[in-house]
């Protein structure tokens, strides 16, 4: 049973749902259209920010295939859509996909039904170990350990310690040699401006409070995980696409704006 | 939209493959151009597409143009605009396309060929108009398709959190736990069967909205949240109260409901009674306390009996040698008396040791109550107490139990006592008997197991006993603390606790202030009957035949009473101080018979020194004596051949029949 069942009501807003939205996709209520334009109006860059932390995941997928990583484990994945792990991927990889809301996890299941080598399992990711301890690990991975681990567009939802607790639990599984490729804000909460505070206090309005911290302070959380190169980059860098609205008008908005990173063990 | 169709159908392929041939010689630039264009709207993709991605999809897109010039496939581009939508190009994305399709026919073809342009141009149209139907058919089809799904997923999510709620529900109807919500001001919301069961409701409508207070026999409810408070993540005890009024001890363990925010919004308790386990823990420590004190008893007792030997022995030899007209014999008897008298308390003190009452007899308790009343001891107690009446009512059918007279007499003697001695000024005491079988366990002063039971109650009208000392009534000298007696040895008791314990039996204690106390004694049934009453025996039936005994015991004083007594009854006596000596002297020398004391301190035992004499002299006959109560070391000497066990002090009649019963075997 999970503790979080209550995701499915749909009387409330849902932070995937208002994702889904924002991202164009149609699995969302008329509570979580409402609360996601209000979040337009506030701050019409957040499609944007969702695009870049997607298309960042799909970067540093390419980039670990390419060095001969097939094994992926993915947390707060959202639907498997086209530009997620197991396309990007193709056949010979095997992932295993994870959201805490059932809703998500019902529909991603029958998405990938066709998919023997996909799996779609209910977890918080606060707390991986009830994914890293479930049977579906063994019987996609066998004994095997050394695998790529995505942690994307999550960090900002959860607290430190629990952040802290979640980075320390996937070192401790890990195998040797394995990575995790992650991104998150960089800020400070006495960056944040008076402009975003209305986005943090929408978002604690429904429940899911945004927690926002520094890259340092990240990264020292994150110890004794291995920064690989090219080290912390904004996301802008990773896609080489150019500066981003995000970047561009990240002194308006406060903080250093979203940046990535892949680790290895 | 109308225009385009209007234009559409005037187009044929013959009129498109011209445009193409001109067109399709820029293809390479129609790539780079969809390529930059691609790239300036890729946030405004419904997926993230990566530029490598976007560089084929531009490729894609200019062929797929391209294509349609060439062949006028108005079904093949319908189809690649619902392709277009599941890769996600957003609809700005193509709307900027078609505009700089159109542009790139202008550029190419603007100074060439005019009549080729405005062919283009209505090819362009007509191409996404059907580029278009394709894409929005499609996009309707994922919409309801996307809907569906999404209905299907959320009722397949709401039935498992259905089930989910239904087993959590179940759960907590059906543990055996007390479980109670709240709210935070302390009004009951929510209980469930095993807590009404618990405080004794029959209805929820009793206890909804209820204060939490009244379940607790405490109107400070802040005391009460703060307990609650505290025991979060942890436990407290609690009093609770019944419906009755009656109380039980109930551990709480209590954590905070939230709202989905984390925010309280109530409090949720689990309750388990713990008045059984506090008792069974109350017992066992007074179990405890017992025993340590019973074996502090045996030690003293032991002692004592060895001191006592001598008053109680010495006065019986002299009396056989004094003349009965002797004007000594009443110094000897006063004498006799006072040590008989310290006899009684080593008995007492052995009977607290739990290690002298021999439980084999068949008695009946009625039989016991009304030999008490007749007695000399009751006489004296309604001299010193003359307001008290006694009334009872015994069971003419009563049935038997296993025991020893003279413990239970006691027993009864010093609960009598006490009853009279706690009504000063006079009152009534009551003695029922009465048969009961008990078909489940009793949890009260102490745990009663289910079976046959005689019982014996007595109840007074005295000063009663608190709860605080009932507790620890039968500790000895308690009773002489708490109420300032200053008569008897303090022990009493103490030794009716230990006698019902050596009788297998069970006691519970009622007592209100101000108000009397009930004593209520449990005995195992025995279905045997009655013995015959027994005859004195003649000091002839038990005379020595000339038989030569050796006296083995580590004390003086003991040696030379039983070398008297003995010798008294015409045995040839020797006496030696260990069981070493024993040995030696049975190594050159015969005795018909060993008198063995079991516990010789230093040296080997009476055990022992069996064993070894009997290596020299396997037939060896021998009783054995000691201070304490018959251990497994007298069974296992008895199991080589010794014969009777003799606890001390000696009496004549007891220890010279033993002897000629084990000489006669």
């Amino acid at each position: 049973m999970t503790a979080h069942s209550s995701i499915a009501d749909t009387s409330g807003p849902n932070a995937g749902r208002i994702y889904d939205y924002l991202l164009g996709g149609h699995h969302n209520f008329e509570v979580d259209r409402q609360i996601a334009e209000n979040l337009l109006q506030i701050a019409p860059f957040m499609p944007q920010v969702l695009r870049l932390i997607r298309w960042f995941l799909g970067e540093a997928t390419r980039r670990l295939l390419a060095d001969g990583y097939n094994k992926f484990i993915d947390f707060a994945s959202g639907l498997p859509t086209v530009d997620h792990i197991h396309h990007l991927a193709g056949p010979g990889a095997n992932v295993i996909y994870s959201d805490i809301d059932p809703v998500t996890v019902e529909y991603g299941r029958k998405i990938l039904k066709d998919n023997d080598a996909v799996r779609f399992v209910g977890c918080d990711a606060a707390k991986p170990e009830e994914l890293l301890n479930s049977s579906v690990v063994k019987e996609l991975f066998a004994e095997s350990r050394k695998l790529a681990i995505g942690f994307n567009g999550i960090a900002y939802f959860l607290p430190d310690e629990k952040l802290k607790s979640a980075l320390q639990t996937l070192y401790n599984w890990a195998g040797k040699g394995s990575k995790l490729f992650f991104c998150d804000a960089d800020a400070d909460a006495s960056e944040v401006t008076a402009k975003l505070k209305p986005v943090f206090e929408l978002y604690a309005k429904i429940g899911q409070p945004i927690y926002i911290r520094s890259k340092d302070k990240l990264l020292e959380m994150a110890k004794p995980w291995n920064v690989d190169e090219p080290g912390l980059q904004t996301l802008d860098q990773w896609i080489g696409m150019g500066e981003t609205v995000t970047q561009q008008e990240k002194t308006e908005w406060g903080g250093k704006g979203f940046y990535g990173v892949i680790f290895s063990k | 939209m109308a225009m385009l169709m209007e234009k559409r159908h005037h187009l044929s392929q013959n009129q498109l493959i011209p445009v193409y041939h001109h067109l399709s010689n820029y293809q390479s630039e129609l790539n780079e151009q969809l390529s930059i264009l691609f790239k300036e709207f890729a946030l405004d993709n419904r997926y993230t597409l990566h530029p490598r991605m976007l560089d084929e999809l531009a490729h894609e897109e200019a062929r797929s143009f391209l294509t349609f010039l060439s062949l006028g496939d108005t079904q093949k581009v319908f189809k690649h605009g619902g392709q277009i939508l599941n890769i996600g190009l957003g609809t700005r994305t193509i709307l900027a396309l078609v505009s700089h399709l159109r542009k790139f026919c202008w550029d190419q073809l603007n100074e060439k060929d005019l009549q080729l342009l405005d062919v283009a141009l209505c090819g362009v149209d007509q191409y996404f108009t059907s580029y278009f139907e394709g894409y929005m058919t499609e996009f309707e089809t994922q919409i309801l398709s996307d809907q569906e799904q999404m209905r299907r997923a959320l009722s397949a999510a709401l039935q498992r959190q259905s089930q989910e709620l239904i087993a959590k529900d179940h759960a907590i109807e059906t543990a055996i736990d007390g479980i109670m919500f709240t709210d935070l001001e302390g009004r009951v919301t929510y209980t469930n069967p095993a807590f009404m069961k618990m405080w004794g409701y029959d209805h929820f409508n009793e206890v909804l909205e209820a204060e939490i207070s009244q379940f607790f026999g405490t109107k400070n409810f802040d005391e009460l949240l703060i307990a609650l408070r505290e025991s979060v993540g942890g436990q407290r005890e609690l009093t609770g109260v019944c419906k009755s009024g009656s109380t039980f001890d109930a551990v709480v363990s209590a954590s905070f409901i939230q709202d989905e925010r984390f925010a309280p919004i109530g409090i949720m308790a689990f309750f388990i009674d713990v008045t059984e386990r506090n008792q069974l823990e109350a017992q066992l420590q007074r179990a405890q306390k017992m025993e340590a004190l019973g074996t502090l008893a045996g030690g003293v007792a032991h002692d004592l009996n060895n001191i006592l030997s001598s008053l109680v022995s010495y006065p019986e030899l002299l009396l056989l040698d004094l003349p009965e007209d002797s004007h000594s014999r009443k110094h000897v008897l006063a004498m006799q008396k006072s040590g008989q008298k310290a006899a009684a308390i080593a008995q007492d003190l052995l009977t607290l040791a739990r290690r002298g009452v021999i439980v084999k007899d068949v008695l009946n308790l009625n039989e016991i109550i009304l030999s008490y009343l007749s007695s000399p001891e009751f006489k004296k107690l309604k001299d010193l107490y003359p307001g008290f009446q006694l009334q009872t009512q015994l069971d003419p059918n009563l049935l038997n139990t296993l025991g020893s007279f003279v413990h239970l007499s006691k027993t009864v003697m010093n609960l009598v006592y006490n009853a009279a001695e706690s009504m000063p000024d006079g009152g009534e005491i009551s003695i029922v008997t009465e048969n009961r079988y008990l078909d489940k366990p009793i949890s009260g002063y102490d745990h009663v197991k289910e079976g046959d039971y005689v019982i014996l109650s007595l109840s007074d009208g005295g000063v009663g006993i608190s709860s605080k000392d009932t507790k620890r009534i039968f500790e000895p000298f308690y009773t002489k603390k708490i109420m300032g007696r200053r008569s008897g040895t303090g022990l009493g008791m103490a030794v009716v606790w230990g006698t019902i314990k050596d009788h297998n039996g069970y006691i519970d204690v009622k007592s209100r202030e101000g108000k009397g106390t009930t004593f209520r004694l449990y005995f195992p049934v025995t279905r045997k009957d009655l013995a015959e009453e027994k005859t004195p025996i003649a000091i002839e039936d038990y005379m020595s035949g000339g038989e030569s005994i050796l006296v083995v015991d580590d004390v003086e004083n003991q040696r030379i009473i039983a070398t008297s007594l003995l010798s008294r009854l015409g045995y040839h006596v020797t006496a030696v101080s260990s069981g070493e000596e024993a040995v030696e002297y049975m190594k050159n020398a015969k005795a018909d018979l060993l008198v063995l004391d079991m516990i010789m301190d230093p040296g080997i035992d009476g055990l022992e020194t069996y064993k070894r004499i009997l290596k020299l002299h396997p037939a060896q006959k021998a009783v054995i004596v000691s201070g304490f109560s018959e251990t497994i070391r007298v069974k296992e000497a008895q199991k080589l051949g010794a014969g009777a066990y003799v606890r001390k002090p000696y009496l004549l009649e007891k220890i010279g029949l033993a002897i000629r019963i084990e000489l006669d075997r």
